[in-house]
């Protein structure tokens, strides 16, 4: 089920719709919409890009670059399982991906933050300014048909001591400004989404939505009742959300009870699972960015943050229990779909943290923070099967050359149709270069 | 809105679980529900399909709670009455992450893990005095987990710190004086999923003292510890029948993750399900005859009854 501004939770709390207003007004990026200024540049390999974004920093080691002949204190208690790709291991939490294995690269050599740095998603500073986003930069030359260009999916957006997403530098659009800041959707386990972004009027459902009649009615019954100073802010977003959400192809998009059950299963019955199925609809809506954040903070212990990858304690039987298998089966789901429908061709899937664990594990059964890790690459031109690069016998420095996070975004943004040219002259990612090795 | 707020399960079994090892759905159970199910099949006992780890009976076995990912994101200790598949969070507040509960023989007392802020904490709940009691961490710092009650009550197993098994004392409830590391101090392993024997005499639990995760046993005072299983693989989250006689875990021995059995010394390994998907969390029913598990089926993550080979 769709929900535009359910308010179910909100409700509960006492928040009235005034009050939301009034907060609309301070948060402007819950209701921006990134505007594509140019249309997109020919045709390029990656009609969409999926950024799976593993907040926390996974464990590289436990994962996609097992060691098993370290010592016991780097190695780690995983058997290691041959994949399909003759010679490679993965370690056992990831058995569907290692049957798939020669459906995506791997990139074991990249050397991302030391820290939980966004700069993974944005390959650097930008001239002293935070660094606008891969998918802002995506967003400002490829448009979507009805939908906005960067959408960006979370189980939550907001944790209970008041962190949001929205003010972690990176998360959007930086030196762009709030205008390419992400198109926000929640997605519960249930396969709810919550367009919060969107957040409009009390009780106002979707289907009500393609009334625009009742939606003029909606927002002068508004405009009386409400504050007019932010009022006219809202309004004139919402007009745009209003212009997207009217059409029926819109809506559909993140409509994820047209999905037929089995197929929601296979993508497991959590909050990441059905982030992902959604994503894939996004792609099939044409959109040419969507970041599904696996969680909205870094730690595992954090309420509601759909625990995050950041294992420094009891790591293993956070993999064992939660990351592994949820990770696994969403991943492998969303491989086999867009193989399945035709549009792993033109899709780039990628999926990182924003760093990898250290080798030698602490005195609390998990890993701290390491720049090196393993990132994930499918679709539009990658070679599945291929792995890229090689680390040492612990796992802690690459032996080849580092892949660095401008290399990640100039490649990202070159198979979007974002050219070298266009990338001057927005000043952005500048030095990087495409990371051939993948293609 | 609650989510769990009285929802009837289908009671119906599932085709895909046909292919689990085992099973004669024999005797009635106490559960008028289940006397419907056909013998052979495995019953299928919630139908959401929501993540839902570390099923646990409650005295009598009529009930039956377990944590589940809400759909607000955050886990949930959710009751289930086996009778009419009725559920309802058992925990009313929203805003907070409990899981892993745990329930002393007689129902007097639970426990639970629940988050703090960027902390999780232990909570006795003694539902007879209607207090809660708040489990010290002292030098477990801040991070907890998988309590286990003591049969009567008065004690409580749990993982914290540099995943070391701590006991305390709910009797004394001394705070800081009344905890003991079990585990060796120092030792540069985990010990995870402790679970005391329903006759109070021996704590179970899985280790990687040895590399992989093997299933391991201690006397309640933390002393003569030694390895149950050797296997390849991930050997976890093992639970004593209640005749202290048994130990159900999980293990991915033979490639997936399956339920198996085992003698409490560790003879006479076998497996209970077999299943592509995984089968995990095995819980006991108070009569010692049946297990519940959850199953992952096409996504879907369920709890199954199954019988246990005598």
């Amino acid at each position: 089920m769709l929900e535009v501004g359910g308010y179910r939770s909100q409700s509960c709390r006492g928040i009235t719709r005034r009050a939301f207003v009034a907060a609309a007004a301070v948060a402007p990026w819950t209701l921006r919409l990134p505007r594509s200024h140019a249309a997109a540049e020919g045709s390029p390999p990656a009609r969409s890009v999926i950024m799976v974004w593993l907040w926390g920093g996974p464990s590289h080691l436990d994962t996609f670059d097992p060691k098993p002949d370290a010592p016991d204190q780097y190695r780690g208690p995983f058997r290691t399982l041959a994949t399909r790709t003759p010679g490679i291991h993965f370690t056992e939490i990831v058995p569907r991906l290692a049957e798939r294995s020669d459906s995506f690269a791997v990139v074991r050599s990249t050397r991302l933050a030391a820290n939980h740095d966004m700069v993974p998603l944005t390959g650097g500073r930008s001239g002293g300014q935070v660094a606008p986003n891969f998918g802002s930069i995506v967003a400002r030359r490829r448009t979507a048909p009805g939908l906005p260009a960067f959408i960006s999916v979370a189980p939550r957006t907001t944790l209970s001591h008041g962190f949001k997403c929205t003010s972690v530098p990176g998360f959007g659009g930086g030196s762009f400004g709030a205008a390419y800041d992400p198109f926000i959707v929640q997605c519960a386990s249930t396969g709810d989404t919550d367009l919060t972004s969107l957040r409009l009027l009390d009780g106002l459902s979707i289907d009500r939505l393609s009334d625009r009649r009742q939606l003029a009615g909606e927002l002068d019954r508004l405009r009386r009742t409400a504050d007019s100073a932010p009022i006219e802010q809202w309004d004139e977003r919402v007009q745009d959300a209003f212009t997207l959400l009217s059409s029926s192809e819109g809506r559909a998009a993140f409509d994820l009870s047209r999905e037929r059950e089995r197929l929601r299963g296979a993508y497991g019955r959590t909050s990441f699972g059905q982030s992902m199925l959604l994503a894939r609809r996004l792609v099939e809506a044409r959109v040419p960015y969507i970041q599904v954040n696996w969680s909205l903070g870094v730690d595992g212990l954090e309420e509601g943050s759909n625990m995050g990858w950041d294992t420094h304690r009891n790591g293993f039987g956070q993999l064992i229990n939660y990351h592994g298998p949820v990770f696994d089966r969403a991943f492998s789901a969303l491989l086999d779909d867009l193989a399945e429908r035709g549009l792993l061709d033109s899709t780039l899937v990628v999926a990182t943290g924003e760093m990898g664990r250290t080798p030698k594990i602490n005195n609390t059964g998990g890993r701290d923070h390491w720049p090196t890790c393993s990132t994930l690459w499918a679709g539009a031109g990658v070679v599945g099967g291929r792995i890229v690069g090689e680390t040492d016998k612990v796992g802690g420095e690459p032996i080849t050359s580092p892949i660095t996070p401008v290399m990640v975004g100039t490649t990202i943004a070159e198979l979007a149709g974002v050219s070298a040219q266009a990338r001057a002259e927005m000043r952005v990612l500048d030095g990087g270069r495409v990371i051939h090795e993948l293609l | 809105m609650s989510y769990y707020k009285r929802r009837p399960i289908p009671h119906r079994a599932n085709s895909v679980m046909n292919t689990v090892v085992l099973i004669a759905m024999g005797a009635a159970i106490g559960v008028a529900a289940e006397q419907s199910t056909s013998a052979g099949e495995p019953r299928q006992l919630t139908s959401d399909g929501l993540l839902k780890p570390d099923p646990v009976y409650w005295p009598g076995g009529e009930q039956i709670v377990y944590t589940v990912e809400a759909p607000t994101g955050r886990m949930r200790l959710v009751r289930q009455n086996l009778a009419d598949g009725a559920t309802e969070y058992v925990h009313q507040r929203e805003d907070l992450s409990d899981r892993e509960p745990s329930v002393s023989s007689d129902g007097s007392k639970y426990a639970y893990n629940t988050v703090d802020g960027l902390s999780s904490r232990i909570v006795v709940r003694d539902v007879s005095q209607s207090r809660d009691i708040l489990v010290p961490r002292g030098k477990v710092a801040d991070w907890v987990n998988w309590p286990s009650l003591s049969p009567d009550g008065k004690q409580i197993v749990f993982t914290g710190g540099a995943a070391y098994l701590y006991k305390y004392d709910l009797v004394k409830a001394g705070g800081d004086e009344s905890l003991v590391q079990l585990s060796e101090a120092d030792a540069p392993y985990s010990d995870l999923w402790p679970r005391f024997s329903p006759d109070g005499e021996r704590i179970v639990f899985s280790s990687r003292r040895d590399n992989d995760f093997e299933i391991y046993v201690m006397n309640a005072d933390g002393e003569n510890q030694r390895r149950l299983t050797e296997s390849p693989g991930v050997d976890m989250h093992p639970a004593c029948s209640p005749d202290s006689e048994r130990i159900a875990f999980t293990s991915n021995r033979d490639g997936n993750y399956e339920v198996y059995l085992m003698q409490a010394d560790g003879s006479n390994p076998r497996r209970l399900t077999n299943h592509p998907e995984r089968d995990d969390f095995p819980a006991w029913h108070p009569d010692g005859q049946h297990l519940v598990i959850v199953s992952e089926r096409e996504g879907r993550f369920d709890l199954y009854l199954i019988e246990v080979p005598q």
